[in-house]
């Protein structure tokens, strides 16, 4: 079960959440998940959970301030490039770049889309990422 | 984009992640598991003004929220008023009658209390998280329990 703290983590910070409303937000997916082990779709838990941060996150941010995602110090191209991109696609980012990778159907539920438009618009992200780098790069 | 210019970015997007999650809510995921309340229906809120009035609460300032939660016996109305980090929750219990309310709060504290004769109550000096609340009513041998709400 640890392995989605990282994850559900990875989303509620991704929302732009500062980390005491990242960290309830977390701990509430976590305790909604284990109250509902028995109802949750054994094979699906992942996306579950997923949409329950996301859903939780939105919830938090009506009462939080959102803060850029910003990490560390900045400074370097990447993270440059990074804050050149819409909120959204670097939540599709962060979530991206977690340990183990999620799979598609996690990703659909932490954007709320379908498999296939989550993978289309994470592809697009990477695309956006890596134009913003070039831009960097050459000025 | 070549394909392996995508996995090349997502490997250096994972390098840059200098944004763990604290190592202490690792811990409280862990302690969830003890707080797990076997073979009950938790009910979610059947109201809740945040998401049903689409109001935004004014930030920095003392604000109100309402939930509701029911089921065909009994039905928990609460309001939670935040006051920084802090918060009281005022309600009441229906059947009106004596009952009592257990508080989780914050995934690590447990609090209770016993309504008045109307089933109302008043519980202060929480903390803002998760909670989860549990109230029972002798007379109609009847309980609700309620699912984790992040208040």
């Amino acid at each position: 079960m640890e392995r989605f703290t990282p994850l559900l983590w990875a989303i509620a910070r991704g929302h732009g959440l500062p980390a005491a409303a990242a960290v309830d937000v977390t701990h509430t997916a976590w305790l909604r998940l284990v109250e509902s082990l028995d109802d949750a779709p054994a094979d699906a838990i992942g996306e579950w959970v997923s949409a329950i941060a996301r859903a939780e996150s939105l919830h938090a941010l009506r009462w939080v301030d959102p803060r850029p995602d910003r990490r560390g110090d900045g400074g370097d191209r990447l993270r440059n490039a990074l804050e050149q991109l819409p909120a959204r696609c670097r939540l599709t980012l962060r979530v991206l770049a977690v340990s183990p990778p999620p799979d598609r159907n996690v990703l659909a539920a932490v954007l709320d889309a379908t498999p296939d438009q989550a993978e289309a618009f994470a592809a697009d992200c990477l695309q956006r990422l890596a134009e913003s780098l070039a831009d960097t790069a050459s000025t | 984009m070549p394909a392996d210019g995508r996995t090349d970015l997502t490997a250096e997007l994972r390098a840059m992640d200098d944004d763990p999650p604290p190592a202490a809510l690792l811990a409280a995921a862990r302690a969830a598991f003890s707080w797990r309340t076997l073979d009950t229906d938790l009910c979610r809120p059947s109201y809740d003004s945040l998401l049903d009035e689409g109001l935004t609460a004014v930030r920095g300032e003392q604000s109100s929220r309402l939930l509701r939660f029911a089921t065909a016996d009994v039905a928990l109305d609460v309001e939670v008023t935040a006051d920084g980090d802090g918060r009281t929750l005022v309600g009441q219990v229906t059947p009106a009658e004596p009952s009592d309310l257990t508080v989780r709060h914050g995934g690590a504290d447990e609090m209770s209390v016993s309504t008045d004769t109307l089933g109302r109550f008043v519980v202060e000096g929480l903390r803002g998280g998760p909670l989860s609340m549990r109230c029972v009513v002798p007379s109609q041998n009847s309980s609700l329990f309620t699912d984790w709400v992040l208040v």
